[in-house]
């Protein structure tokens, strides 16, 4: 009985189904209005800004608990004083007198300070609120760009193995500010394969032969550390 | 109390000047696939003597450069500095003006022993630091080879794989008339330089291969107008019948090594694949079928053989163990598929497909990534450059108006026609030569 009524709603379930279809492909029959669209730059509006902390101000009541019933008071114990040693007497450590004209100064000698091999945090941390959310139009900028200039060794074997990766700094005015660096790992392949080594002076050609790129000055901030990524894999057979 | 603030106010400034940027990562993986931009302005003379020497080898080695598709030589007219002196290192802005990437500087002197002593330097001229410099002696007679031996080494350091200059071709020279054509085995070098006929054009010859020293060449000859497989010693100008069979020997290749000598025999109208050790002459026979089975090329590493068979209903292409056993075909494409040759670099096999035409294409042992290379009326016959990069195929004209040489690059482009004293067919690359 039960089987009987589960395959009649299902019947008509599927019934319904056909019904709504056809009127809805009625509908998508009718050709779609063109709306005029034009095309602005909105990242400088949109993107986000580096976020201001609120500092949080410290709670200054201080809250002093109720007396507690005597009953509940620890017992006082008496313990007898201890003659402790005389102390030693060290020299006073040097107190450097602050200078409120010599900032610079005291920050140069805390970096002094610090230990020659420290190791330094990875650079490449991305960031909320560091205007680091809208960059895909400045990669297409950079593609559009180093897509020009590179040529690849194409006819290599094995192109998957010729990937090669570049950091470089870029000054304002879209220039190369210092010789690009290979990535580590990049750098390590190239040691060891000619064709590599090949490849990464291709890149490095490429890299060299499209400056100064042309990037939006005021989003400096955003493209003056910049990461090439060469992958000649859908180059080969060309 | 003040100078607990001011201390971490100086925290607090110190923590935001920190850089939190993330580099911007981009891929590239498109480009503009150009022949790089090199100046080579003739070499710097020692003495008014040498000044022919300094210009015909810079001529060369651009030429060289030029034709390999690779590199674009710029126009000596369009430099702005003149190098005098190839110790010094040059005014790298000078030549990025001109768009120059590479610069290659070179001096020639002749030597009181009366030999020629030719300097070179390759400079990267953006990042302005030396990729090369050697220096050659060599007999005045043999400017030419020190040209393309230059041109390799150059070819070597910017594509990192080896150069073909310096090697030289071995082809079927034709001349006469259509109904009496004369056919002379023939060796030049790569770029069509010294063309020397090896035979008289008294008989037909076919199919010349190379050895792997570039000092012997195996052929198939009508000498006594029987088609036997012969050896010529380049140095010796020896001819020898390789065996004593009684049919007809065909279509040889050298292994790898120079050790054996793989080919065809005929017997009452089926052709098997026999190897023949050269040092004890003995025979192995690897194909047992009644079909065609013929053009056998080894593997680089002289492990395996391809070969064409058309014992599965039409000519396509097959790979076997260089002992004959694990017999398989990998050519499904479509039309008929033959003359498989092995690239030196193991990773292509380049054939002739007749399937609306004759064409060159390439696949890979497994037979996949079939790719066309060539599309002429008639091309046939591939053979390979030793860095596995160029091929050089037959190309016959439509209208029977004779055949020319040509090569392409393995990436299709590139696509030239070799110069040959005449009519030439049956080309076959040499090794680099020792």
């Amino acid at each position: 009985m039960g089987l009987v009524g589960s395959l009649a709603l299902h019947a008509g379930i599927i019934a319904v189904t056909f019904f709504t279809w056809a009127h809805k492909l009625d509908i998508i029959d009718q050709a779609s209005p063109i709306v005029p669209v034009d095309l602005v730059t909105v990242g400088d509006k949109t993107n986000v800004a580096p976020m201001v902390k609120e500092e949080l101000q410290p709670i200054v009541e201080q809250l002093t608990p109720p007396p507690l019933p005597v009953s509940l008071q620890p017992p006082k114990f008496e313990v007898a004083p201890e003659t402790k040693p005389a102390p030693v007497q060290m020299p006073a450590p040097k107190q450097e007198a602050f200078d409120i004209n010599n900032i610079q100064a005291m920050l140069n000698k805390r970096q002094a300070a610090a230990p020659k091999n420290a190791r330094v945090g990875s650079r490449n941390v991305k960031g909320i609120g560091d205007q680091s959310a809208m960059t895909a139009d400045l990669r297409t900028m950079l593609q559009s760009e180093i897509y020009r200039c590179w040529s690849p060794p194409v006819g290599a074997p094995h192109p998957e193995n010729l990937i090669v990766s570049y950091e470089l700094f870029l000054n304002r005015d879209g220039s190369v500010a210092q010789p690009p660096q290979l990535t580590s790992d990049s750098a390590a392949a190239v040691a060891s394969d000619p064709y590599m080594r090949a490849s990464a002076e291709a890149a490095r050609r490429a890299i060299y032969t499209c400056a100064p790129y042309k990037l939006p000055a005021d989003r400096y901030s955003q493209w003056h550390d910049v990461t090439f990524v060469f992958d000649p894999r859908d180059m080969m057979g060309q | 109390m003040r100078k607990v603030g001011l201390a971490v106010a100086v925290a607090l400034s110190l923590a935001a000047s920190s850089p939190a940027l993330a580099a911007l990562k981009v891929d590239v993986n498109q480009g503009n696939i150009q022949p790089l931009p090199v100046a080579i302005p003739d070499f710097v003379a020692a003495a008014p003597g040498d000044e022919a020497a300094g210009q015909n080898i810079a001529k060369v080695v651009r030429a060289d450069l030029n034709r390999s598709g690779l590199f674009n030589p710029l126009d000596p007219k369009s430099f702005i500095d003149k190098v005098t002196n190839i110790n010094v290192v040059p005014s790298f802005a000078n030549w990025r003006i001109i768009t120059a990437q590479g610069l290659v500087t070179g001096s020639v002197a002749t030597q009181p022993d009366g030999r020629l002593r030719v300097d070179f330097r390759l400079w990267d001229v953006y990042g302005e630091s030396q990729m090369l410099g050697l220096q050659y002696f060599t007999q005045p007679a043999n400017w030419r080879r020190i040209a393309h031996m230059m041109s390799d080494a150059i070819y070597q350091r910017i594509t990192g794989e080896k150069g073909y200059f310096d090697t030289r071709v071995v082809f079927i020279s034709e001349s006469g008339p259509a109904l009496n054509r004369k056919k002379r085995l023939a060796v030049m070098d790569e770029d069509g330089a010294n063309p020397i006929f090896l035979t008289n054009g008294g008989y037909l010859v076919l199919t010349p291969r190379f050895n792997p020293t570039a000092q012997m060449i195996a052929y198939m000859s009508y000498v006594v107008g029987k088609p036997r497989v012969y050896l010529f010693d380049l140095e010796s100008g020896r001819q020898e019948k390789l065996g004593d069979f009684p049919n007809m020997t065909f279509s040889p290749r050298f292994s790898p090594d120079g050790n054996k000598v793989v080919m065809s025999l005929e017997q009452g109208g089926n052709s098997d694949i026999y190897v023949m050790d050269l040092r004890t002459r003995a025979v192995a026979r690897l194909t047992y079928d009644p079909g065609i089975d013929t053009s056998p090329s080894y593997s680089p590493d002289g492990k395996e053989i391809t070969f064409e068979s058309d014992r599965g209903g039409s000519q396509q292409i097959y790979v076997m163990n260089a002992d004959g056993s694990n017999q398989h075909r990998i050519s499904f494409g479509e039309g008929r598929n033959g003359t498989p040759v092995w690239s030196p670099r193991g990773d292509l096999i380049a054939f002739t497909k007749q399937a609306g035409g004759f064409h060159i294409w390439i696949m890979r042992p497994d037979g996949t990534g079939e790719r066309m290379l060539s599309n002429g009326w008639e091309d046939e016959g591939p053979t390979w450059a030793p860095n596995g990069r160029v091929l050089m195929f037959t190309r016959t004209i439509q209208g029977g108006r004779g055949s020319q040489i040509w090569s392409v690059d393995v990436t299709g482009h590139n696509e030239r026609r070799v110069a040959t004293p005449g009519d030439a067919s049956d080309p076959a690359w040499s090794p680099l030569i020792q």
